[in-house]
């Protein structure tokens, strides 16, 4: 039953893929649009990257199915302003951070980036703390017991 | 012997007696190792493999070894082991990480700079897309570190389980060594007590304090976390104020005063949570209580549905029309059921076999999606799930497809036919009887305010496996509860009614002597060394197992000559002596020959196998190890290593076969502690057609005096 993972393959044409379509918007000037291929209501066109990459179009699915595929795209749809095809990595929240936070890298002074480095680490942050108390109510659910974290009161 | 350092990147098979995974090695060598070794690798891990080449008929050349150690990653290894976890990240731009920083790949992910370097050689134009994509690498290393530092410090005290391992790691996150070094007793919930003691006492002791470590305050509340894990592990939430004590007693090996400080203690930390006259276990109590506030709220009408309902005159005329037009006729009684159904938030259907459960549903649910909701159906094991999808043509799932269908909803996957469950949705849980307390909390934060809840079951069965209890102490509530008492499926000449309903009110039944195929439950007296070859005879009499006489054998037990074990040795061996054939050996001691019913012990969604799944072989491989399989209408080949999933399934338990019914049953009557009422009722309404007990009557009336299981358990929760 043991099936070979198509993900691989695909990840060898969407990676340089991704990285010319950042370039592309990255060295636009004036106001920016996206590069990636956007659907009518602008979120990414799954189909359309799809055939732009040179695959075929049963190959959807595994774009709404696998994560190694789609999160890829959606770090570069939030910060091209455009609906993600949905994924663990971006919350709404992280997507409107990092929209504020576009206007800003729009210009590339060193203290700018800086400032970027950071807004992204503090995501990251709140983010690993939510993985935890998932972890913890995963944990709960599973056994009805809980796992301590605090030091014992005497 | 040869020893290789490896990153996994492929885990064909995690079993409980065998393990195969495959990676490459620094040399990029690709090996594919077996192991019995009990340990549960995850992709992008680096493992020590030491042992030997072998050459299988199936897989070719394979690795067998039984020394696995966990490696800390590095160098070369960081490539393979960043494309196989982190998403996004490619053959392409780990080469070009590894280019840039070589060996010194993971201290330039650690450091503080990290994001900003890694970004830059990802796009030197350092894009936002760039920086982001940093951040994942870094924030992936980092949790990579934080789980190995744990697993390291568990491995360092003798705990080698890398599944609790990486669970703790998880929620303890990168404090997790420290937190453990000073309270080793925090895994109390995770560990059996003496491995506990054996790891926490030695820590304790090094301490420079005066108190013996076996009273240290960890300690003595770890015990009360043991006392309670070991009550939930038997389906309780709670435990009555004097059982504690002697427990912990045992637990610590100290006497009174001792108990009291861990009772204290105890109650001052969390460990124990007051309910008056029971002592509720915190996780437990938190799910039962946050799940009691939501049901109150929702039959307090707190919360209200988008869908309109009309008044019960109305809605006794669209039932008539449904009658009409789909027809779904309904009784008297059934249209009272629905209609109570339609009137709130939160309902029961309670009812027993062939009281016609599923015709109500069927006619709840299209109804509701007349007046404009959209219904949701789901059930525990996959077989009560596709009994319920064909007997009322709409979509049903399993509880856990459904909760995950949920969340990726809910994280924005567009996929089609995803479930939803907003204020426009019923949602209808089949077998209700058979959820436990966890899958009910999932549920319900699965549940959007104001999403209906319907749940259906018969309360007379058996309790969930797992702990808690809701679903019978709910169906004592005569306001949300809707009874369906009418018998309409099974006639009364059967006889399983009447029988059925004896057992469940603890009296014992008028039973027929058996006469070969008949109708009815009828029982035949023999004493329990007698029973196998009993129950062999009976098989035989009814015509065998062949599909088209659907004979189930229901029993107690799994390893006795009256229970599973032994019951599928007796009948494999027969048919190993009346055929030609060479067998396909299995795993623990099982042997496949054609024809053969079978059971699936995992759920496999991948391949629509569930933990219970009931199948026949087709054909069998000896010299491949390999056997074909058909599991509802569709053929599964399984090869050497997935046969560790397959079992043969002459005879199965009475917690498998809940869910699904066969036209002829056949209880061997074993002497045991879990023969109560609600073991009994379950399993003689498994039958359509024909029930045959076989054993001692004494011990069927010493089971019928037997407390119902569901009410031997202690539970906190309350509505």
């Amino acid at each position: 039953m043991a099936r070979k993972s198509i993900t691989p393959e695909i990840l060898q044409v969407l990676e340089p893929y991704l990285d010319r379509k950042d370039n592309e918007w990255w060295n636009q000037t004036g106001e920016r649009k996206p590069t990636l291929p956007t659907t009518s209501d602008n979120k990414v066109n799954v189909r359309q990257l799809v055939q732009e990459i040179g695959r075929k179009p049963s190959d959807v699915q595994h774009f709404f199915n696998k994560n190694e595929l789609y999160d890829p795209i959606n770090v570069l749809a939030t910060v091209q302003s455009i609906g993600p095809i949905g994924s663990r990595v971006i919350s709404k929240n992280d997507d409107d951070i990092a929209r504020n936070e576009l206007s800003r890298a729009k210009s590339t002074s060193k203290a700018e980036h800086e400032a970027y480095v950071e807004a992204v680490a503090e995501i990251s942050r709140l983010r690993k703390e939510n993985e935890q108390l998932r972890a913890m109510k995963n944990y709960f659910q599973e056994t009805g017991c809980v796992l301590r974290q605090t030091e014992i009161k005497y | 012997m040869k020893t290789y350092r490896i990153v996994v990147d492929n885990v064909p098979l995690l079993g409980k007696g065998i393990t195969v995974f495959s990676g490459v090695s620094e040399k990029n060598k690709r090996v594919r190792c077996v192991t019995k070794q009990k340990i549960s690798p995850a992709l992008g891990e680096a493992y020590d493999v030491t042992g030997e080449w072998n050459y299988d008929p199936g897989y070719g050349r394979q690795f067998h070894t039984d020394i696995v150690v966990r490696q800390k990653l590095s160098g070369r290894l960081i490539i393979p082991y960043l494309i196989n976890t982190l998403a996004g990240v490619g053959p392409e731009r780990a080469k070009k990480l590894f280019d840039a920083f070589g060996e010194r790949l993971g201290e330039v992910f650690s450091s503080p700079g990290g994001v900003a370097q890694v970004a830059a050689i990802l796009n030197p134009q350092m894009t936002t897309y760039a920086i982001k994509t940093a951040t994942l690498i870094c924030e992936v290393w980092e949790a990579q570190n934080t789980e190995f530092a744990t697993l390291e410090w568990l491995e360092l005290h003798g705990i080698t389980d890398y599944s609790t391992g990486r669970k703790v790691a998880r929620i303890l996150g990168d404090k997790a060594p420290e937190l453990l070094a000073a309270n080793p007793y925090i895994l109390s919930t995770a560990l059996a007590w003496p491995k506990m003691d054996k790891v926490g006492l030695p820590i304790l002791a090094t301490r420079k304090t005066a108190q013996s470590p076996k009273m240290a305050p960890e300690r003595l509340v770890g015990a009360i976390d043991s006392v309670m894990r070991d009550r939930i592990a038997k389906g309780h939430t709670a435990i009555l104020k004097h059982e504690l004590p002697p427990l912990l007693s045992k637990k610590l090996g100290l006497g009174e005063s001792a108990v009291r400080r861990a009772i204290d203690l105890g109650v001052s930390n969390g460990a124990i949570i007051d309910g008056c006259d029971i002592w509720r276990a915190p996780g437990c109590a938190f799910m039962e209580d946050d799940i009691k506030v939501r049901f109150q709220g929702m039959i307090g009408g707190k919360e209200s549905s988008l869908v309109e309902v009309p008044d019960g005159d109305r809605l006794r005329q669209l039932l008539v029309n449904q009658s009409n037009c789909k027809g779904i006729a309904l009784y008297p009684e059934q249209v009272e059921a629905v209609i109570k159904v339609l009137g709130g938030q939160l309902r029961l259907l309670r009812g027993g076999a062939g009281t016609g459960k599923t015709t109500v549903i069927r006619a709840i649910a299209e109804t509701w999606i007349e007046l404009g909701g959209r219904v949701e159906m789901a059930a525990l094991a996959g077989k009560a799930a596709l009994r319920i999808s064909q007997t009322t043509g709409k979509l049903a799932r399993t509880i856990f497809r459904l909760i995950k269908g949920v969340n990726e909803s809910q994280q924005g996957l567009p996929l089609d036919d995803q479930p939803v469950l907003d204020a426009r949705t019923l949602l209808i849980i089949d077998e209700a009887s058979m959820v436990d307390l966890g899958q009910w909390h999932q549920l319900h934060s699965a549940m959007e305010a104001g999403c209906r809840l319907l749940m259906v079951g018969d309360p007379a069965q058996l309790p969930p496996i797992g702990f808690g209890l809701l679903f019978h102490i709910i169906a004592e509530l005569e306001p949300v509860t809707a009874s369906l008492k009418t018998i309409h499926r099974q006639t009364g000449a059967s006889g399983i009614p009447e029988v059925s309903c004896s057992i469940r009110d603890h009296i014992m039944p008028i039973l027929k002597p058996y006469i070969g195929i008949d109708s009815g439950v009828s029982h035949v007296d023999v004493p329990t060394a007698q029973i196998p070859n009993m129950v062999k005879k009976i098989v035989d009499d009814l015509g065998g197992f062949e599909t088209s006489n659907d004979i189930m054998v229901c029993t107690a037990l799994n390893d006795h000559a009256t229970g599973v074990d032994g019951l599928n040795e007796l009948f494999s061996k027969c048919r190993e002596a009346s055929i030609e054939i060479d067998p396909v050996k299995g795993f623990f001691g099982q042997w496949f020959l054609p024809n053969d019913p079978v059971i699936h012990l995992k759920n496999d969604y991948r391949e629509g196998l569930f933990n219970g799944s009931i199948g026949r072989v087709l054909d069998v491989f000896p010299s491949q190890r390999k056997i074909l399989t058909v599991f509802d209408n569709e053929e599964k080949s399984f090869s050497s290593e997935e046969l560790l999933n397959l079992k043969l399934a002459y005879a199965i338990t009475c917690h498998k076969a809940q869910g699904s019914q066969a036209k002829r049953v056949i209880i061997p009557i074993s002497e045991t502690l879990l023969l109560d009422p609600t073991w009994l009722y379950t399993a003689v309404t498994r039958a359509e057609e024909q029930c045959v007990l076989v054993g001692d009557l004494n011990v069927l009336t010493e089971a019928l005096q037997r407390k119902a299981a569901y009410e031997k358990r202690q539970v906190g929760f309350t509505i």
